[in-house]
């Protein structure tokens, strides 16, 4: 296609919206609904996903070996567990490691421990702290591990790893189904809008289709209008939540400080460097699924 | 040029708009197409265009078969003709240079080729100082020009006009008719369909009577007469 046929293609596209600029306004506000609501769910869900990910971090399985276990076997099993597809990394902490750390805590007056100097009374305490990938494959490993022989107990926190787990679930169905829902509105939306447009320029395409125009040429316009809605659209919204997102943080950062340290908020540019892109894309789709099907239906030339 | 052989169309129930038509069209021919509302000459002109499709019987255009021609191929078909309407069917919002271009933009000529040609064709059909009049501000005479012009301005190889002077008094219709000689007379094709009994006897034109969607009558030099026709159906075999 020659550059002049583009350029007379995109300004038909910028006249279509022009004309009937109501329509045109209405869908790109719906559809900045949407992808504000997608943009604020997706952030939700990564940080969830942060926090989850942090605590899977810090937050490990610790393994007990029987009384008498020999190091060898404690060896073992530390490669057997190493080996498992849910290990991100793992510690090993000998009794001596566990009483030394345990007398750091507990005994602020190093001499009040002296009397222990030469029988730990932590004797059995060497252990190996599991850290996980994911925390929600945790009731898994701990059952492999509790089968292994020597193994007297495995101490884990299900309890963070359950709620964490289910809280990411949850907002995952319900923005999935919030989307959707939106997704549907929007591409009805678009594809009413380029409908009108259609409607508005019937005599035109009339005589571009006697005149030998491809149909090609006579969608370009329409199509080209449904992306251009679709990517106003997205940019407002995408916008608007970047500041709101910012601030958000720094409000809730300054206003409970007591989060500090524990609740880590991912920067903003580091969602954008995703979100936008998506963001954008998804509005773009939406503009064309919506403004294509119309002009199939529409303009059998 | 143009071959019909053996064409019917038919709407649904009911006699059909054209009926078993025959009819040849040499290259350079001009041809009046006439008869009263309903003897199905539009249907013809639509047939000839591919707005529609036969039922029956085949369709040659400047060696394209119509029947088999598949949609892709129609809009390319399209650009070898012009068409006019008695309703001139200009874009109001746009100017008579732009209502002209437009018709080369659709077809994706480059933008200087359009600003030589425009100017020549509007010249050649006597618009030559009205480029940015719109056409509400054109005489009937004046827009079905810029018709003219838009429907010529990419050479086709027939020029079909239905009713071209049907909006036209009869001082400006036989202006409109004298342009369109004169575009034959440069070697294209001219189909007229018109009811216009004045114009179709003053040409001395080869002119083809249709009546009830058959072709009654088909003269070299002929005349549009108010002849009664009794209608032999083809299809009653007699």
């Amino acid at each position: 296609m020659r550059p002049s046929t583009i350029w007379f293609i995109l300004k038909q596209g910028f006249k279509n919206i022009k004309r009937n600029w109501m329509f045109s306004l209405a869908s790109i506000i719906t559809m900045s609904a949407c992808i504000f609501l997608f943009g604020i769910f997706y952030s939700i869900v990564n940080n969830v996903n942060n926090l989850a990910h942090k605590l899977e971090a810090e937050v490990p399985i610790t393994v007990f070996f029987d009384e008498g276990t020999p190091e060898e076997e404690i060896q073992k099993i530390g490669e057997l567990i190493g080996q498992r597809p849910e290990v991100d990394r793992m510690e090993f902490e000998s009794a001596d490691e566990a009483w030394e750390s345990f007398k750091k805590i507990y005994f602020e007056d190093e001499d009040a421990a002296e009397g222990f100097k030469d029988d730990n009374p932590l004797v059995n305490s060497a252990n190996y702290r599991v850290y996980m990938k994911n925390i929600e494959s945790q009731g898994q490993l701990v059952a492999y591990i509790q089968g292994l022989d020597y193994v007297r107990e495995v101490r884990q926190s299900q309890e963070a790893a359950r709620t964490l787990g289910s809280i990411n679930r949850l907002v995952s169905y319900v923005s999935v189904a919030v989307i959707v829902i939106l997704l549907l509105i929007s591409v009805f939306l678009i594809s009413n809008t380029v409908s009108v447009g259609i409607s508005v320029r019937r005599e035109e395409i009339g005589i571009m289709k006697l005149i030998g125009a491809t149909d090609g040429f006579v969608r370009s316009p329409f199509v080209l209008e449904g992306i251009l809605l679709g990517i106003v659209g997205a940019a407002v919204p995408l916008a608007i939540l970047y500041f709101v997102y910012s601030e958000t943080v720094s409000y809730v950062l300054s206003r409970f400080n007591m989060l500090t340290g524990i609740v880590e908020f991912i920067p903003v540019q580091t969602i954008y460097q995703t979100l936008l892109p998506i963001g954008i894309a998804l509005g773009m789709g939406i503009g064309l699924a919506g403004s294509f099907l119309t002009t199939r239906k529409h303009l059998k030339v | 040029m143009i071959d019909l052989v053996n064409v019917t169309k038919s709407y649904g129930k009911g006699l059909p708009a054209v009926n078993h038509a025959n009819l040849h069209v040499d290259r350079g021919e001009f041809v009046f197409v006439v008869g009263e509302s309903g003897s199905g000459k539009t249907t013809l002109i639509k047939l000839l265009m591919k707005e529609l499709d036969a039922t029956s019987g085949m369709i040659t255009v400047s060696g394209e078969r119509l029947e088999r021609m598949k949609h892709r191929r129609v809009a390319k078909y399209r650009r070898k003709l012009g068409v006019v309407f008695q309703d001139f069917r200009l874009l109001k919002d746009r100017n008579v240079y732009e209502n002209v271009a437009f018709a080369q933009r659709v077809i994706g000529r480059p933008t200087r080729v359009i600003r030589k040609r425009v100017p020549e064709i509007l010249q050649e059909v006597g618009l030559a100082g009205k480029y940015r009049s719109f056409p509400r501000e054109l005489s009937g005479g004046e827009q079905q020009r810029v018709a003219l012009a838009r429907a010529l301005v990419n050479r086709p190889d027939i020029l079909l006009a239905d009713e071209p002077t049907g909006n036209l008094d009869p001082r400006t219709s036989e202006e409109i008719m004298e342009l369109l000689e004169q575009i034959n007379q440069r070697g294209t094709t001219v189909l007229v369909v018109t009811h216009n009994r004045d114009i179709v006897n003053a040409m001395k034109k080869r002119v083809v009577t249709m009546h009830e969607g058959v072709i009654v009558s088909d003269e070299k030099e002929g005349e549009y007469h108010e002849a009664q026709y009794d209608l032999v159906h083809p299809e009653a075999g007699i």
